[in-house]
């Protein structure tokens, strides 16, 4: 088998079951990591009385392996002296344990070691599930190892099979197909929005009348492999906007597609492109995740089962809390729970151990990587609890929209954790996606909080304390409170609870550690670059359930003996099921060099950006491949689809011709009109006053009665102003005597003097479209001397009638739709 | 100006921009490097909201518009979840339609920013830092940490290919560059602004939006004297004397 080694940090597991003498001579450090404490619990075994051990690593097995495996209710019961070979726990000799074990363990993979494969392949698990030994096993060699080799653990990279890129169905370049089976569904149900002349568009614009602009936008939310994974069924299926019944809506359109599907024939990848060979996520060699610091961890869940309803405590520290599964919840894939409306609660008996280990050192951490689904929820909602219901509790960590809480009982606090230690609201630190969360306190700083690796400056107001007072009658429970209503959206992909407080440096460890399975995956491309056992490798991991991350692309060549010489690489892109995957190409413009100065023994980096890619199939199926634009002597130049022009869109329903005017365009169109400058003051001021109450668009169809009450304030202003000013009014209203008292003039003159000159002035002449003029003149000398006339008085008119009458005149025009419409 | 009436064509006098703003000459970008621009959207934020606006007032184009997911992903940087409340088809289907092409067209305000004196937003001024990228390009850097981190305000149009060709890129102009001024040269010169400047006109000046495929083939017509001189003057009458009717 080929095979090369990364070097990886090594797994850290607990420290357990171990008396104070027996640590002594130990090693303290481990990767710069400070290693203060050992744990000690009320569980304990036999005492020791055989030899000492001989070697550092045989006192690194007594500790790591022996000790919490020698016990009756583990491998004790049979593999002791005078049991069943192997005797690798037997408790007379540690020595000789040591010799029996060593066949069995794998120092190059301790995942791979057969003590962990026989229990893993259903050999006498102490829990439900054989996994969970296998993985506590495991955690207990590489702690053994990890500190056997000072710090480093290497993973061997495998050669992978080499499996050709499979077959895939792919649009076909007319969209008749398209035309016949999907179109019409869309255009029927989806136009309102998904036009590009809709009121409020929304792209993609699939709906759009023309099938062939339509057919262009459509390819991404269409599967044609797994027509119901298509983004058309799916949004239905999510209840956007059904036109009836979303489940049947959902069939029908998962039906069309699948008759337009099921005439288009799977084809090889297109042989022009130059790709490497394929492969599986499980065909990938299984990455640790890194080194992580879990020197003090008394509980530890990695949620690997995946199913069942138990998630398993695999800290190795008895007795286990594990967890039964209730309520609105499941599994993520890629190791997690999601929890909806559900709980994982452990039993008040085994979550004692919290209570007593925390006790002893009087400070402890919660470390979790968690994916809260939203930023609304609150009460705190209980994302890890150890309590009994919404008023007592040992601590909890909890949301509230986008702070985390961490509610601890201690001697400064009360029975419910109170006052509570917040994140700052404004810092939003909560975000409604993956998230690295510790809390930790200690004596000297209290509660402290850490998103992502990072301290969120949030100090604890409330004094340390001490723990003397906490409750071991109550439960650990994730994803509620014990008592059920305090629910908690989201996913919880780890959680560790640690009986010390974690420094910042042990936190940043843990973070970039990352969480869940990730797998190297080696893509050959050995043909390509024509150099021996040579592959592209990516950490791959599941994202979520929807979607894989790929990151650290690196070129690597198993044979030792390889080194790169200027070989180009350019337009890397990834392939999914025999095609290129549509969305999350973030190599498509990488353009580098393969060359001896960049590579080493663990191979050249080819970006540091990673990228998601939507899953299809799911992980045990979905077949990824890589393809290049040039590689070596290959090249293949990537060509994209011509866009097409969008269609021109339907024409809408005429619209009127005819607007208001807005704001300013009324002030200035009166101050144009009357010569009066709009900086007068008395003009000025009520302009101010009413601006807000005049039309702001020129929209007919927005007036409103409010418009015209202002635009008659401000016309009176203007007139008035007009008027008052002798200088402007003999130039507007030319041989009009002022003086003259109203009932002295004659309807002739008021005609010929007043109202001929506003009409002229205000109305313009010989326009097609205007108002009739007799009739205008009609209505205001029926103003002024109509029986009613402001300008008649019954004969008895003021001095200042005059003025005011043609203030009057010239307002009820300027006010009108002659200057308000355009 | 208001308040006293001025009249603008007698009293705006034409100067530099450098002179007014202080910010050197090759740092300027006509409006989107204006003190009143950048209050609105520079301030604060991450600098989208000055690219997302330019291009909903400039180039009449809200990015709901123009997703297009099949972009490459490298320039979406570190502060965009990949998978928001745990749902990756989310990022896929709404979030990376926008980011995918407007991260490395933002990049190019990567040395702007609005200083102003606590509790005083309008006391501040504009800021530009050549050559070093402002922090507001680096904040929430753990949401995916793998993202892509800002080295300086190099900018590249990726929509020049995909659907979002259509929007009528100058093929005369290299498609990249550095800094606001060219990537605003990089805009101004698309169909889509010239086209955009003369629907507006045409609106302001025929009071309704164009209807009909008159109104559009007009409005292509105006658009295309548009382009040679660039003269909204000219703009205004050719659509007065459209809607002005007889």
């Amino acid at each position: 088998m080929l095979f090369k080694k990364l070097m990886e940090g090594a797994r850290k597991s607990t420290w357990l079951l171990i008396p104070a003498v027996a640590m002594i001579g130990l090693p303290a450090c481990q990767d710069g990591v400070s290693n203060e404490s050992q744990q000690e619990t009320s569980i304990t075994t036999s005492t020791y009385n055989g030899p000492a051990a001989r070697t550092s690593d045989i006192q690194g097995f007594r500790i790591s392996v022996w000790e919490p495996l020698r016990t009756q209710n583990r491998c004790g019961a049979c593999h002791g002296a005078g049991g069943q070979a192997p005797l690798f726990v037997r408790e007379d000799d540690v020595n000789q344990a040591y010799e029996a074990v060593n066949p069995f363990i794998n120092r190059v993979e301790p995942d791979e070691s057969a003590l962990v494969t026989k229990v893993a392949n259903g050999h006498n698990c102490w829990e439900a599930s054989d996994s969970a030994c296998a993985t506590i096993i495991a955690n207990y060699i590489q702690s053994w190892l990890g500190d056997g080799s000072g710090g480093g653990r290497q993973i061997e990279l495998e050669a992978p099979p080499e499996n050709v890129v499979g077959e895939s169905k792919v649009f076909p370049d007319d969209s008749a197909l398209f035309a016949s089976h999907v179109h019409p569904l869309l255009t029927e149900y989806c136009s309102e929005c998904h036009v590009d002349d809709a009121a409020s568009p929304q792209s993609p614009y699939f709906a759009s009348a023309d099938a062939d602009s339509a057919y262009a936008a459509v390819k991404t939310s269409i599967d044609l492999d797994t027509p119901r994974n298509s983004r058309l069924v799916q949004r239905l299926i999510e209840l956007h906007n059904c036109w009836d019944d979303c489940p049947d809506n959902a069939q029908e359109m998962q039906n069309a597609i699948t008759r337009m599907a099921d005439a288009i024939n799977p084809t090889p990848v297109d042989p022009e492109l130059v790709v490497s060979y394929a492969l599986s996520l499980p065909e990938g060699t299984v990455a640790s995740g890194g080194s992580r610091q879990e020197n003090d961890v008394i509980a530890l869940y990695e949620f690997k089962t995946g199913e069942g309803n138990v998630a398993y405590d695999t800290s190795g520290v008895d007795p286990a809390i594990n967890l039964t599964l209730s309520g609105d919840m499941g599994w993520v894939e890629g190791w997690g729970l999601e929890f909806r409306d559900g709980k994982a609660q452990g039993s008040t008996n085994d979550s004692r151990k919290l209570a007593q280990l925390i006790q002893a050192t009087g400070e402890y951490t919660i470390e979790a990587w968690v994916v809260p689904a939203n930023v609304t929820q609150e009460g705190p909602a209980r994302i890890i609890s150890y309590s009994a219901g919404t008023d007592d509790r040992n601590f909890t960590l909890g949301q509230t929209l986008y702070s985390y809480n961490f509610l601890h009982r201690s001697s400064t606090t009360d029975g419910n954790g109170e006052p509570a230690h917040s994140t700052s609201d404004g810092d939003e630190d909560l975000q409604a996606t993956e998230q690295h969360v510790v809390a930790t306190f200690d004596p000297e700083h209290g509660r402290r909080i850490y998103v992502n690796g990072i301290f969120t400056d949030d100090e604890d107001e409330t004094a340390p304390g001490n723990l003397n007072d906490w409750d071991d009658t109550y439960a650990l429970v994730l994803g509620n409170e014990a008592s059920s209503d305090r629910p908690w959206a989201g996913k919880v992909r780890l959680l560790a609870i640690h009986n010390r407080a974690l420094n910042e440096a042990q936190i940043v460890q843990n973070f970039e550690a990352g969480v869940g399975e990730k797998y190297f995956l080696l893509f050959n491309v050995s043909g390509l670059v024509n150099l021996p056992q040579s592959y592209i490798v990516f950490e791959v991991s599941q994202y979520d359930n929807y979607s894989y991350m790929f990151r650290q692309p690196k070129f690597i060549s198993l044979d030792e003996g390889v080194v790169p010489s200027d070989i180009p690489l350019q337009g890397m892109r990834i392939g999914i099921n025999g095609k290129e995957a549509a969305i999350g190409q973030a190599y498509a413009r990488l353009d580098t060099t393969l060359n001896a100065a960049e590579y080493s023994q663990n191979g050249q980096l080819l970006s540091r950006i990673a990228t998601v890619i939507a899953s299809e199939k799911g992980a045990g199926s979905d077949q990824f491949f890589l393809t290049f634009e040039r590689l070596g002597s290959y090249t293949h130049v990537f060509t994209e689809p011509t866009p097409l022009p969008p269609a021109a869109p339907a024409d809408a329903e005429p619209r009127s011709e005819v607007g208001l005017r807005t704001f300013d365009e009324i002030n200035a169109s009166m101050a144009e009109l009357t010569g009066v400058s709009q900086t007068l003051g008395t003009v000025q001021e009520t302009y101010t006053t009413i601006r807000q109450q005049l039309p702001s668009s020129a929209d007919i169809n927005g007036f409103l009665s409010s418009h015209q009450v202002a635009v008659s304030q401000l016309a009176i202003e203007y007139c008035s102003a007009l008027v008052d000013d002798t200088g402007l009014r003999a130039g507007f209203f030319p041989g009009f005597d002022f003086n003259t008292n109203a009932n002295d003039i004659s309807s002739a003159t008021w005609q010929s003097q007043v109202v001929a000159p506003l009409m002229s002035r205000f109305m313009g002449e010989n326009l097609a479209t205007q108002p009739d003029p007799s009739r205008v003149g009609g209505e205001l000398m029926n103003l002024l001397t109509g029986s009613a006339g402001l300008a008649r008085c019954s004969g008895q008119c003021a001095a200042d009638r005059t003025e005011k009458a043609t203030k009057a005149a010239c307002a009820s025009l300027l006010g009108s739709a002659v200057v308000l419409l355009q | 100006m208001e308040s006293q009436g001025l009249n603008l064509k007698e009293e705006l006098r034409r100067t530099t921009q450098s002179s007014v703003t202080g910010l050197p000459p090759e740092g300027t970008a006509g409006v989107i490097t204006t003190r009143a621009s950048a209050r609105a959207f520079f301030v604060d934020g991450t600098n989208r909201a000055m690219f997302s606006f330019t291009m909903l007032n400039h180039l009449c184009r809200d990015l709901e518009q123009i997703k297009d997911p099949t972009r490459p992903h490298d320039r979406v940087r570190q502060d965009v979840a990949r998978s928001p409340g745990g749902d990756s088809r989310v990022f896929f289907n709404n979030c990376v339609g926008c980011h995918a092409g407007m991260e490395p067209l933002t990049q190019a305000y990567a040395y702007y920013g609005y200083d102003y004196p606590e509790e005083d937003m309008e006391a501040g001024h504009i800021s530009y830092t050549p050559g070093v990228v402002q922090h507001k390009y680096q904040i929430n850097t753990s949401v995916f940490k793998d993202g892509y981190a800002t080295p300086n305000d190099h900018w590249d149009n990726y929509w020049r290919k995909g659907p979002n060709a259509a929007l009528g890129w100058d093929t005369s102009l290299p498609g990249s560059g550095d800094g606001a001024k060219s990537q605003g040269q990089e805009l101004a010169n698309s169909q889509a602004f010239a086209e955009c400047q003369v629907t507006k006109a045409f609106e302001a000046m025929c009071l309704r939006p164009p209807v009909d495929s008159a109104d559009r083939s007009k409005i292509s017509e105006i658009t295309t004297n548009f382009k040679s001189g660039y003269n909204m003057k000219q703009v205004f009458a050719e659509t007065a004397v459209y809607c002005a009717g007889d």
